[in-house]
């Protein structure tokens, strides 16, 4: 059964039972997509869970809006990329405010916080065989430094697997500014790689 | 085709999505150019590296129950839809200020006046008109007459209530202490009844012992 198969079984009876399943079975298949989509946006688990399921909150109420049932794929991740945003937007007026009180206190002199204590753990120990766990984290890390547009762009197409069509669609931008943006995306996260002396050589001796 | 249209064609050809007579061109210039072949090679690096990052269980499980619903639920979802049309809320938000500015000026216009003894209110959406410094002037004239009066009898009205009040309690302080001496007088009274009759019965006994006494002696036998 397709996505708009399920759609549409929910917006026949959406106080029905079979309505009902129909939206949950909707849920099931895409939950892990959305919360992985988020998790790399933000890079906080818990914080990935919530948005998740404000998510799908916002899609059981606005699904009835949504005219072209096979388009869900592009609206679902434009919903989430829309969540994402707000938080980020959000973080960013109170850290604003919190580094106001900390430039005031003093706390943000170079020498009380070196650039370092940025970087991840296995990042400082290049020589080292990192787990793969260290290496989602340095990869987790080196998402959130690419600037915001690029990343969604990136994740959309590496850890979704979404085409550059799809992902124009769900950001409402043109394809080549999102091909674009790839570009730089990747070209950014290789420096960064680089820069924390990190490649993939790390990875092929996986432990 | 140059270096920097590369950069479009590089990411379709990186992630197949390309057209088949771009990718021979994509190809061509590959081959022939080392700086852009050092490039896809390293993006295409980047690209398997990101993949370490494997996907998370979220561990969340979301399952959407049916609410029963209840009547005010309802009407609540009738009347704030959850997500309304943004003309819908635009309506609601205008309609909203209308009710306040309306209000707001009945509140203001809003006259109250007290006359002889009766409260009477006027309200209006408009200022009264015709008001002007004189009118005013002799309304408040007209009112402190009133509240002076009105003063006036109040203060009256208190003080003989309190007169009243004065003479009823010495009236009933009159009423109880001669009703108090009246029932002092009987207890007295009764007293000197009570100490009267007990000394009569010790009269009369000390009368009957004597008698019996005086018999013993007259008739005590002869020896």
């Amino acid at each position: 059964m397709t996505d708009g198969d399920l759609i549409n079984k929910f917006l026949n009876g959406p106080d029905t039972s079979e309505g009902t399943n129909a939206f949950n079975t909707l849920v099931w298949r895409w939950e892990k997509p959305m919360y992985n989509f988020i998790l790399r946006y933000l890079g906080k688990q818990e914080e990935a869970r919530d948005l998740t399921q404000q998510v799908f909150i916002k899609v059981y109420r606005n699904l009835t809006r949504l005219k072209d049932r096979e388009r869900f794929s592009a609206w679902i991740y434009q919903i989430a990329a829309n969540l994402c945003r707000d938080v980020i937007k959000q973080k960013r007026r109170n850290r604003a405010y919190s580094l106001e009180s900390l430039q005031e206190s003093g706390a943000l002199d170079e020498a009380a916080h070196p650039a370092l204590t940025l970087l991840p753990e296995a990042a400082l120990h290049p020589d080292r065989i990192v787990s793969r766990n260290e290496l989602r984290d340095i990869l987790e890390k080196a998402l959130q430094e690419i600037p915001e547009e690029q990343r969604v762009v990136v994740i959309m197409k590496e850890y979704q697997g979404l085409k550059f069509t799809e992902i124009a669609e769900a950001l409402g931008v043109s394809v080549n500014t999102i091909k674009s943006r790839m570009y730089y995306g990747l070209s950014a996260l290789k420096k960064i790689l680089a820069q924390w002396q990190f490649d993939e050589e790390a990875m092929l001796y996986d432990v | 085709m140059t270096c920097d249209d590369n950069k479009i064609l590089l990411m379709d050809f990186l992630y197949n999505e390309i057209a088949p007579e771009a990718e021979t061109l994509v190809r061509a210039h590959l081959q022939n150019c080392a700086a852009c072949r050092g490039e896809y090679e390293t993006l295409s690096r980047t690209s398997l590296t990101l993949k370490a990052w494997e996907n998370e269980d979220p561990r969340l499980h979301l399952t959407f129950v049916r609410e029963s619903s209840s009547w005010l639920g309802a009407l609540k979802e009738k009347l704030f839809p959850a997500e309304a049309p943004r003309w819908g809320k635009l309506a609601s938000v205008a309609a909203g200020i209308a009710l306040g500015v309306l209000l707001i000026s009945a509140l203001l216009n809003t006259e109250i006046s007290f006359n002889n003894g009766n409260f009477a209110y006027r309200t209006s959406l408009l200022p009264r008109q015709g008001t002007t410094a004189e009118a005013d002037s002799q309304l408040v004239a007209q009112v402190r007459q009133q509240v002076e009066t009105q003063y006036q009898r109040l203060l009256l009205a208190s003080q003989q209530q309190q007169r009243d009040e004065l003479n009823r309690t010495l009236a009933q302080f009159a009423a109880e202490i001669s009703r108090q001496r009246q029932s002092d007088l009987q207890l007295v009274g009764e007293g000197l009844d009570a100490f009267q009759q007990h000394t009569d019965s010790r009269l009369q006994r000390n009368n009957e012992m004597l008698n019996q006494l005086l018999q013993t002696v007259i008739f005590k036998p002869q020896q």
